[in-house]
C-alpha cells in the first residue's frame, strides 16, 4: 500500500469579513513541489488569503491544513513546515544580516551550526555576502527583500508563500529570486504566490488561481484556463482581463 | 519543555539586544561616561534626602499615607514608561508578521515583551530610585533597602497592567486608533503624575483632617509602606498580582495580538464623495504648499498627536499657575508659560513642515528650485506655527487680559526662533512612521531647548533653598544635555547639499 501523500495546503470554505467580505468560500490545494499563483485584482483578497494561512489572520468560517496539520488546533506544528514573507518584510535595522538568519534560525527551531551554513550559502545566492557585516540599516530596498527572502527560505519549508515578492528589485535580483523559487519546487518544496506581474505567473506557475472580489473564479494550468476561455493563444494577461473585467 | 524556555530566552536576548542597539547609536564609552556621572550627582541628591528621613522605617498613619502616595506617584511614572514602551513594542517595530507567522505561540512573543519591558523600565527606573535604596543602607535606614527587592515587582507589575490596557484599547478601538490612545493615555498618566506631585503637600494635611478618608488611605498607606519595606507578604500579593493580570493577558488575550496585526485595511475606507467647492488647490506656491500642509497635518492623527502631546505636558504647569495668587510674580511666569505653548506648538510643526514630508522624492523632482520651495514650506510653517499660538493668547485673554499685550511679542519670538531653529537644521525626510520622526533633529533641538528651559529654572530655583544638592544636580543636568546634542546640530547647509544628502 501506498503512503498517503498529503496536499502541502489545503483551504476549504474560507470566509473572512471586515465591514465588506473579503474572502467568501475559498477552497484550494497545492501539491508538493507544486509552484501556484494566486492572481487577482487590487482588493480581491489575495493578501487576506495569505495571512489566513500564515496564521496571522483567523478565518470567519473554514479550515486550512498545512502538510496535512489542522492550522487552528495544532498552529505551531503547521507553521513549522511554512515560511511567509509579506509584501513589505520587517528586517531589524540594528541587525547585521547574518544575525537576522541566526534569529530566523532559532525560532524555527533550525540547529545554529546548520542555520549558520545555510545563511551563509543563501546570502552568498544572493549576492549578499560582502554585506555580512553591515547592519540592516544601511541596505537598500532590493537588499533587504533579498534578505527577507533568505529569512524565509532558511529552514526549507514545505510551503513559502510570498505577497508580491518582486517588487522593488531590477532586473538581475528579479531573476535570481526566480531562479531561487525554481530549485525551492524542484528541490521538492511548494511556492504560493501573489503577483501582478502576470509573466511571472505565465512562466513559473504550474498552477494558477485567480480570485475576484474574494471568489476564486477560476483554476488551473495555463492550458486550462485557455481551453476553458476557448481561445489557445490567448496570453494570461487576456485570459486575467476577460475574467476580472466585467 | 526545553524547547519552551529556549525560545523564550531566545525572543528576551533578541528584544533586549534591539532595545540595546537602539539606544546606544552614539559613543557607548560616551553615553556610558554621562549616565556614570547623572548616577552619581543622583547619589548625592538621595544622600540629601535620606539623611532627612527617619531611622526606622515610619510606622504613624500620617507618614505610612505620605509614603504611600509616594509609591504610587512612582507607580504612576512606571506605568507610563510601560505604555509608552508597548507602543514601541506592539506598533513601531513591525515585526509582529515575522514572529507571529513563526511556529511560537503569540503568548509567548508576549511574554517575551513582557519581560523586555519590564527589564527597560526597570534600568529607566533603577537609575532615580537605586541611589535611594544605596544611600538608606549607607546613611543607616536599612527600611529603604526594600526597594532592591519591591523595584523589580513594581517593575514587573506596571508592564502587565500596561499590557493588559494595551489590548484592551487594541480590542475595543482597532490597530490604528489605539496607537493613537496609549500615546494619549501615557500622556494622560504623566499629567496625572505631575498633578499628584504638584499637589502633595497641600493634599496631605487636608487628608490627615478628614475622618472618613482617613482610615481607607492609612491602611493602604500601610500596605504600600510594606511594599518598599519588602514586607514578604506584601511582594506575595504583587507578584499573584502581577501573575493575574499577565496571566489574563498572554492566555486570554493572544488572540488580540494576532488580530492587531491584521493589515490597516482592515479598519474600513472612507466613503468617497463628490468634490467640494473650495477644496482645489490654488495658483502659487506658497499658497499650494501651506494649504497642503494643512490637510495633510490636520488629517493625520499621529501627527495630530504628536502636536497635542506636549501641550498635554505643559497643560498642568499652567494649570499651577493659572491656580497661583495673584502675587507680581504670576503674570510674567504666566507669560512664560505662554511662550512655552506656542514654542512648543511651532517648533513641532515648523519640524514637520519644513523637515519632513509625505513625498520626499516628489518635494526634490518637481518642477520649482530646490530653495524656492523650502523657503516656501518655511512660510507656510511660520503661518501655521503662528496662527495655534496667536489662538492659545487670546484664549487665555479672559485671565490674563492685562498681560496679553505683553506676552504676544514673546510668541512671536518663539515662533521665529523655533523656525530658525528647524531652518538650520532643515533635511525634507519622510514624513511617515514615528520612529523616522522621533529622529528629527528638530524636535530633538526643540527637547534640549524646553529641557534647558527647566532645568536651568530649577537649579536656579534650588540653588536658593537649603536643597542646593538638587540645584547641582539640575545644573550637572543642563549641562551634559547640550554637550550630549552638540554634536548633533549641524551647520545651515545649502540646496545643492541638500540634494546629495537626497541622493
Amino acid at each position: 500500500m501506498e503512503p498517503q501523500v498529503h496536499p502541502v495546503l489545503h483551504c476549504a470554505n474560507l470566509h473572512k469579513h471586515y465591514s465588506t467580505p473579503a474572502v467568501q468560500g475559498l477552497s484550494f490545494s497545492i501539491a508538493p513541489g507544486e509552484f501556484y499563483a494566486l492572481l487577482g485584482p487590487n482588493g480581491a483578497g489575495k493578501t487576506t488569503t495569505l495571512r489566513i494561512i500564515a496564521g496571522l489572520l483567523q478565518a470567519d468560517l473554514g479550515t486550512v491544513r498545512i502538510a496535512g496539520i489542522d492550522l487552528l488546533e495544532h498552529p505551531e506544528d503547521a507553521r513549522m513546515h511554512l515560511a511567509y514573507l509579506a509584501d513589505e518584510p520587517a528586517i531589524y535595522p540594528k541587525l547585521t544580516p547574518i544575525e537576522y538568519l541566526e534569529f530566523i534560525g532559532a525560532l524555527w527551531k533550525m540547529d545554529p551550526a546548520q542555520s549558520l551554513e545555510r545563511a551563509v550559502e543563501l546570502l552568498d545566492l544572493l549576492g549578499l555576502a560582502e554585506h555580512t557585516n553591515q547592519r540592516c540599516e544601511e541596505f537598500s530596498r532590493g537588499m533587504k527583500q533579498k534578505l527577507a527572502l533568505a529569512g524565509a527560505l532558511l529552514h526549507q519549508p514545505a510551503l513559502l508563500m510570498l505577497d508580491e515578492p518582486l517588487t522593488g528589485l531590477d532586473a538581475h535580483a528579479a531573476r535570481l529570486v526566480k531562479d531561487l523559487l525554481r530549485k525551492h519546487v524542484q528541490s521538492g518544496g511548494s511556492v504560493l504566490l501573489t503577483t501582478h506581474i502576470l509573466e511571472v505567473a505565465e512562466r513559473l506557475a504550474d498552477r494558477i488561481g485567480i480570485i475576484s472580489r474574494g471568489q476564486l473564479i477560476s483554476e488551473g494550468t495555463l492550458a486550462e484556463l485557455r481551453s476553458r476561455a476557448g481561445s489557445a493563444e490567448a496570453t494570461l494577461e487576456d485570459l486575467f482581463l476577460r475574467l476580472t473585467v466585467g | 519543555m526545553r524547547t519552551v524556555d529556549a525560545q523564550l530566552r531566545l525572543l528576551v536576548r533578541h528584544e533586549l539586544r534591539l532595545r540595546l542597539r537602539a539606544v546606544a547609536w552614539r559613543s557607548l564609552a560616551g553615553v556610558l561616561a554621562l549616565l556614570g556621572v547623572a548616577f552619581v550627582l543622583m547619589h548625592l541628591f538621595a544622600w540629601s534626602i535620606c539623611r532627612e528621613l527617619p531611622r526606622s522605617a515610619p510606622s504613624s498613619a500620617e507618614a505610612q499615607v505620605a509614603l504611600g502616595i509616594a509609591v504610587l506617584l512612582a507607580m504612576s511614572g512606571m506605568l507610563l514608561l510601560a505604555m509608552n514602551a508597548w507602543v514601541e513594542a506592539l506598533f513601531s517595530r513591525g515585526d509582529l508578521d515575522l514572529l507571529l507567522s513563526a511556529p511560537l505561540r503569540p503568548a509567548k512573543v508576549l511574554a517575551a515583551r513582557t519581560l523586555a519591558v519590564a527589564t527597560s523600565i526597570l534600568g529607566l527606573l533603577s537609575f532615580v530610585v537605586l541611589p535611594f535604596a544605596n544611600m538608606g543602607v549607607v546613611t543607616g535606614r536599612f527600611w529603604l533597602a526594600g526597594l532592591f527587592v519591591s523595584l523589580p515587582i513594581g517593575a514587573l507589575l506596571a508592564t502587565a497592567v500596561a499590557l493588559l490596557v494595551a489590548l484592551f484599547v487594541v480590542r475595543a478601538l482597532g490597530t490604528r486608533r489605539a496607537r493613537l490612545i496609549l500615546q494619549v493615555l501615557g500622556a494622560v498618566f504623566g499629567v496625572g503624575f505631575y498633578f499628584a506631585s504638584q499637589s502633595f503637600a497641600k493634599v496631605l494635611p487636608t487628608l490627615y483632617s478628614q475622618d472618613t478618608v482617613m482610615p481607607v488611605a492609612s491602611v493602604v498607606g500601610a500596605a504600600l509602606t510594606a511594599f518598599i519595606r519588602a514586607d514578604p507578604l506584601a511582594l506575595l500579593v504583587a507578584l499573584l498580582l502581577t501573575a493575574a493580570i499577565a496571566w489574563l493577558a498572554w492566555v486570554r488575550l493572544e488572540r488580540q495580538l494576532v488580530d492587531a496585526v491584521q493589515p490597516a485595511a482592515s479598519t474600513g475606507k472612507r466613503k468617497s464623495g463628490s468634490l467640494q467647492q473650495g477644496t482645489a488647490f490654488k495658483a502659487g506656491l506658497w499658497s499650494a504648499t501651506l494649504r497642503k500642509e494643512a490637510r495633510c497635518i490636520r488629517r493625520d492623527p499621529l501627527l495630530l498627536s504628536q502636536l497635542t502631546l506636549p501641550l498635554i505636558y505643559l497643560t498642568p504647569a499652567a494649570w499651577s499657575l493659572l491656580q497661583a495668587e495673584r502675587s507680581a510674580a504670576s503674570l510674567p511666569l504666566l507669560a512664560g508659560m505662554l511662550v512655552l505653548f506656542a514654542g512648543s506648538l511651532a517648533m513641532t510643526l515648523c519640524s514637520l513642515v519644513l523637515n519632513m514630508d509625505e513625498a520626499p522624492e516628489l518635494a526634490y523632482a518637481n518642477g520649482q528650485s530646490l530653495l524656492a520651495l523650502i523657503l516656501n514650506k518655511a512660510a507656510a510653517a511660520s503661518t501655521l506655527a503662528f496662527v495655534p499660538g496667536a489662538a492659545l493668547a487670546c484664549l487665555m485673554a479672559w485671565r490674563i487680559a492685562p498681560m496679553l499685550l505683553f506676552a504676544l511679542p514673546f510668541v512671536a519670538i518663539g515662533v521665529a526662533i523655533a523656525a530658525l531653529l528647524v531652518a538650520a537644521n532643515v533635511t525634507v525626510r519622510p514624513r511617515d512612521g514615528f520612529a523616522k520622526r522621533k529622529r528629527s533633529l528638530g524636535l530633538d533641538v526643540s527637547f534640549v531647548i524646553f529641557t534647558l528651559l527647566m532645568l536651568t529654572s530649577g537649579a536656579a530655583g534650588a540653588a536658593m533653598t537649603a536643597y542646593w544638592p538638587v540645584g547641582i544636580v539640575l545644573a550637572a543636568l543642563a549641562l551634559a544635555f547640550p554637550l550630549k546634542e552638540i554634536g548633533a546640530i549641524r551647520a545651515l547647509r545649502s540646496p545643492a547639499q541638500l540634494w546629495r544628502e537626497a541622493s
